[in-house]
């Protein structure tokens, strides 16, 4: 047998090697504070019509930290909510995967492989998207925007990792990004960030993110425990910023035929409520105006009965060419979503047009499941 | 008397062998920190395939191995790798 140098060579009976490893010496790192803030994301209005509004925000935090070397490392993100399968690039990730991606068109021989590079090139470097300085890393969707969409939309998990994050020796400021569902963005939640040197933690800090001034907040919401056939009265208390003309908002239980409105309520800006609101005998909703002084609403919704729904909880399904069904809820528990769109109203409406005037709503903020409601 | 007599007819002879058997070798060590000395649990010792780790004592050990040349590979989250 050929003997390398290295080699341990066993001989019969019993051996005995003993080890002594040596620790790898983590950088020595410490967050001194975090800052959030919530980015409106920018797709909204400006893809392609057939990709659509994008239902999240993007969420980016700045770490003050306090480095002993330079190193290259990942931050880790706790978040309700946070969607993880986007990946994202900081400018110095953006940097290394441009130049792998030369390397490798250097070292390929013309042919398909080199074409997808070149495509990959262009997917990061061209038309793709950059936001609070990171930039998407398309290369794994293909060169399709709707893919964005649907990566964007899909599941949300709570944590996030971001690779390739340049920590600098001394005092710096980095900044860590992602997504997050539109209904979590709203409101006060807990998000922590870890640093990380390979797989060592090395310091981690927590804070509330605290909600964009450009979207609705939810700030509260009551349902009722159970209800056994009777009306059902949600309470619904919202934050809206004045940067749209017209919001309106579903609170639905959502069964297995459908869903069925707990309450609603369209506010618009007092230039368009108000002339509707006005006794012009119009039968739609009334527009309540957004001139509250704090900016916070309150929805009080009932179980709508009349002959819409019957006196036990019942969905309704539309049919074209014959009547409603009035499908009972069994009993069991139903999860309540809350949904909201916001216009941008480009002609004033006349008399009670407000609801034809042709525009596609401007941003859909999806809440989610706010509560359950068990039927009786 | 060693020798084996044949007479004329037939003749019978019973042997019986005893096996020899194969050379085994044993290893067994403690893998401990290079700075602190102390013991080192959970480090995953790999030899020829087969896998141990080591436990709260820092104690690792194979048997029944075959003599001869091997490299020893010691791996722990936190720590170089080191191989022998």
């Amino acid at each position: 047998m050929k003997q390398l140098s290295d080699d341990i060579v066993l001989i019969e009976g019993s051996n005995e090697l003993n080890i002594q490893m040596t620790p790898i010496a983590a950088p020595g790192v410490t967050i001194t504070s975090v800052s959030w803030e919530l980015i409106d994301y920018p797709f909204v209005g400006d893809w392609p019509e057939e990709t659509g509004p994008l239902h999240a925000t993007f969420c980016k935090g700045t770490l003050q930290v306090e480095s002993a070397s330079d190193f290259v490392g990942s931050a880790q993100i706790i978040c309700p909510n946070t969607i993880a399968p986007v990946p994202l690039l900081t400018a110095y990730g953006y940097q290394v995967v441009l130049d792998e991606i030369d390397a490798k068109i250097a070292s390929s021989t013309p042919g398909g492989a080199i074409q997808q590079l070149w495509i990959a090139r262009r997917a990061i470097f061209l038309g793709y998207p950059k936001v609070g300085g990171f930039t998407i890393d398309f290369r794994w969707y293909g060169d399709e925007d709707r893919y964005f969409r649907t990566w964007i939309n899909a599941s949300p998990v709570s944590v996030f990792t971001l690779d390739n994050v340049l920590i600098p020796a001394g005092v710096s400021t980095i900044s860590v990004g992602f997504f997050a569902k539109y209904g979590a963005a709203v409101g006060l939640f807990p998000a922590a960030v870890s640093l990380y040197s390979d797989e060592t933690l090395l310091d981690s800090i927590e804070s509330d993110l605290v909600p964009p001034t450009n979207v609705p907040q939810l700030l509260g919401i009551t349902i009722p425990q159970a209800v056994s056939g009777g009306e059902v009265s949600p309470t619904l208390v919202l934050r809206l910023p004045k940067n749209r003309e017209h919001y309106s908002f579903n609170l639905s239980v959502v069964g297995v035929y459908g869903s069925c409105v707990l309450a609603s309520a369209s506010y618009a800006d007092p230039s368009i409520a108000i002339p509707l609101m006005a006794p012009d005998r119009c039968g739609y909703a009334m527009l309540i105006p957004l001139d509250a002084p704090d900016d916070i609403y309150t929805i009080l919704g009932i179980w709508e009965r009349g002959e819409w729904v019957a006196a036990i909880a019942e969905v309704r399904i539309h049919h074209v060419n014959r009547p409603d069904e009035y499908i009972p809820l069994q009993p069991g528990i139903y999860s309540v979503q809350l949904r909201g769109e916001s216009w941008k109203i480009s002609a004033k409406p006349t008399g009670c047009g407000l609801y034809w005037y042709g525009l596609e709503p401007e941003a859909r903020y999806d809440f989610g499941i706010v509560g359950y409601l068990e039927v009786v | 008397m060693a020798d084996i007599i044949l007479i004329e007819g037939n003749n019978e002879l019973n042997v019986g062998m005893v096996p020899i058997l194969p050379p085994v070798a044993n290893l067994y060590g403690v893998v401990t920190d290079a700075e602190t000395g102390y013991a080192i649990e959970g480090v995953k010792v790999t030899i020829d395939g087969l896998t141990a780790y080591t436990d709260s004592l820092g104690q690792y050990a194979f048997a029944g191995l075959t003599p001869g040349a091997y490299t020893i590979t010691f791996e722990k989250e936190g720590y170089e790798t080191a191989v022998r």
